[in-house]
């Protein structure tokens, strides 16, 4: 009997430690609010994907850390959309199966567009990375960017070349898939209003390895500049075989041209290449230094606008709830649309962002140039709020 | 038009070559012991991580190259027969083409799970001479000095040596190899390493452009198949010509046909070459009897 004591007084000491050791979850009386994060974990897309998700769970713990939404935790499940549309498809699915508050994710456009029937369907919020223009042009009241659309980074991209440049022949390689496609004829439109003479229009595939086909026609097309629009792995790709090529006319391009997976991978070939980005981890200001150094410490990788994004995103989320004053899935949407979230309300908000009524969102820009492997901001553009 | 249609047939010739060192394995391994690799191509992934683990500890890729070649020649030769081939070929072609298959998934996702689905730089050679209207960028001059290098080496071990010769003989006829005393294990186990030794060769070389990821192998590996079939499968000197001519092909078909269907090109080679002329390129009829 004395030993069955003895037993008892240790065993309530040791789950009095491990309930010490635990983290607060008393803190959170009220229900968990499970979030969906469906995301590019393999196959090509894996390096963007990997950081979105990261990003989100980075928020996740800095939300939770402060008390949670309203008092409830947030719990996030991941989902792999293995960068192939019609998995996406299915993953959405079954996060949806799950009955989450809201879905942040996937980043490529192909995928969302083919998903985000679903997330309609089900009245569910999804809140995504993907640029390409329409995919918030379908009337879906349910979809949100956590960037700058197509419609909003071509035109820089185009004045940048005309202007700037002074640029008249120009030849562009795209990637044959819905953001690239979207991005081309963005492109195209614009630099017919702009004067501008597409000599080479070159599309290339989802993850492809070899360029320098490409390339040669490029050189033989005898352009002033070269627009690139590419997924992040491509564009090193295009651009080391380029510069192999002795190619020196300047490059510019969107976001996934000055991102940090590519300058990583093409190296020495990514400098003196321009891009346009809503989010640019070398912005100079303090909050996305602060992201940059603690997502650089937390995950030991450079973050990328990705990052932010997946960042962001949750924070959309918290500055929604917070406005409808309780948790609502069905009345998240709703309670985004028109929204104007400060940082200094919500500090995870690291540009003060304007959500539009149509989804998209509007935070200004950067025109970045690449040196010695960095982004160097060259031009800041204010959001027209 | 003529500058730019010699800058293809080098680009090409560039890329076939390495298409060649890749499909030169597959005919080595057919001629030596019937296996048809379909692991072929993440045998050329495998090598290439190894050197950039080697060189994450801060040495140079001339320090990674041996290492990766020893990891291949024991991996990817020794092991791989030992523990695949063998215990598989006495059932038969079939499965143990199956068993490679399982192989190249179980590889692929082995390099996922221990370096990430990310893609990784490798060091190559910038810039190049131009000569006119060519340029010829170093990477591309290297890549096909090593390959025309390596099939010469390759072909004179196999035509001048005894060594050579004894390979030879075991691929036409394993059984009279044996009888005429021929240690038939042991050329077919220096067939592997011939294969490993390429394969890290081509990593080398193939990596600094298409950088370092775990799903590379499937582009390479079902590429250099065409190839192989191509040049005719039970040929190394097939092998070489299906390379360059799938290459160049490649090259052309990407600069003057529609870009939509450029990946096409092998499989629509190869569908030409198995309807009209079987044999491949440089390949010698072969008759079985059921």
């Amino acid at each position: 009997m004395r030993l069955s004591a003895t037993r008892l007084a240790l065993g309530s000491g040791l789950l009095a430690l491990i309930a010490a050791a635990s983290p607060a979850r008393a803190d959170f009386t009220a229900p968990d609010l499970q979030i969906a994060v469906p995301a590019e974990l393999s196959g090509s897309g894996a390096s963007v994907g990997v950081l979105w998700r990261d990003g989100v769970h980075m928020a996740i713990d800095d939300v939770n850390a402060k008390g949670g939404v309203l008092g409830h935790k947030l719990v996030a499940t991941d989902y792999d959309t293995q960068t192939n549309p019609s998995v996406s498809r299915a993953v959405i699915q079954k996060a949806l199966d799950g009955h989450p508050y809201a879905v942040l994710g996937p980043v490529y456009s192909g995928s969302v567009k083919v998903d985000e029937e679903l997330t309609k369907a089900a009245h569910i919020t999804e809140i995504m990375g993907g640029e390409a223009g329409d995919l918030t042009t379908l009337g879906d009241a349910y979809v949100f960017r956590t960037g700058l659309g197509q419609a909003q980074t071509i035109p820089p991209v185009v004045e940048y070349m005309a202007h700037d440049l002074k640029a008249k022949r120009i030849a562009m390689i795209w990637v044959n898939d819905d953001y690239g496609k979207g991005g081309r004829d963005a492109f195209l439109a614009d630099a017919k209003k702009a004067g501008l003479n597409v000599v080479a229009d070159l599309s290339s595939e989802v993850g492809q390895v070899n360029f320098q086909a490409d390339v040669l026609r490029l050189r033989a097309s005898h352009p002033d500049a070269v627009f690139i629009y590419l997924h992040e792995e491509e564009a090193a790709r295009f651009l080391k075989g380029a510069r192999q090529m002795g190619v020196a006319v300047p490059m510019v391009g969107g976001t996934t041209v000055i991102d940090s997976q590519t300058m990583k991978l093409a190296g020495s070939a990514a400098n003196g290449v321009v891009g346009f980005s809503g989010l640019a981890t070398g912005a100079p200001m303090p909050a996305v230094q602060n992201f940059v150094q603690r997502f650089q410490a937390e995950f030991h990788v450079h973050p990328d606008h990705n990052a932010i994004k997946g960042y962001m995103a949750v924070w959309m989320v918290k500055a929604a709830t917070e406005k409808m004053g309780k948790p609502d899935a069905t009345g998240l949407a709703a309670a985004l649309h028109g929204l104007m979230i400060e940082p200094a309300s919500q500090p995870g908000i690291l540009l003060p962002m304007h959500v539009l009524a149509n989804g998209d969102v509007d935070n200004g820009g950067f025109m970045v140039v690449v040196k010695d492997g960095q982004q160097h901001i060259i031009r800041i553009m204010k959001p027209s709020m | 038009m003529a500058a730019l249609l010699a800058q293809l047939l080098l680009t090409g010739l560039a890329t076939g070559a390495i298409y060649a060192l890749v499909a030169i394995g597959f005919s080595l391994l057919w001629q030596g012991s019937q296996v048809v690799n379909f692991a072929q191509g993440d045998f050329v992934t495998l090598p290439a991580f190894v050197m950039l683990g080697v060189m994450g500890y801060g040495l140079p890729l001339w320090v990674a190259m041996p290492v990766a070649l020893l990891v291949s020649l024991l991996v990817l030769g020794v092991l791989f027969r030992r523990v695949l081939v063998q215990p598989m070929l006495r059932h038969g072609v079939m499965p143990l083409v199956i068993a490679t298959m399982a192989l190249s998934i179980f590889m692929e996702n082995a390099m996922k799970n221990v370096a990430s689905a990310e893609a990784y730089p490798f060091p190559g050679l910038s810039g190049g001479i131009d000569l006119g209207p060519l340029f010829l960028d170093w990477q591309s001059a290297v890549t096909l000095l090593s390959a025309v290098l390596a099939v010469l080496a390759l072909h004179l071990f196999l035509s001048r040596t005894r060594t050579g010769r004894a390979i030879q003989a075991t691929a036409q006829n394993p059984a009279v190899a044996r009888l005429l005393g021929i240690n038939v294990d042991r050329m077919i186990l220096i067939t592997f390493l011939i294969n490993a030794a390429l394969v890290t060769l081509a990593a080398v070389l193939i990596s600094p452009a298409y950088l370092v990821k775990f799903n590379n192998g499937e582009a390479i590996g079902l590429t250099a198949f065409c190839a192989a079939i191509i040049g005719g499968f039970n040929q190394v000197r097939g092998a070489v010509a299906g390379g360059l001519l799938l290459g160049v092909t490649e090259t052309f078909a990407a600069t003057f046909g529609p870009d939509q269907y450029r990946a096409a090109v092998p499989m629509v080679l190869l569908i030409v070459f198995v309807l009209f002329r079987p044999q491949g390129l440089l390949g010698r009829r072969e008759e079985r009897r059921v």
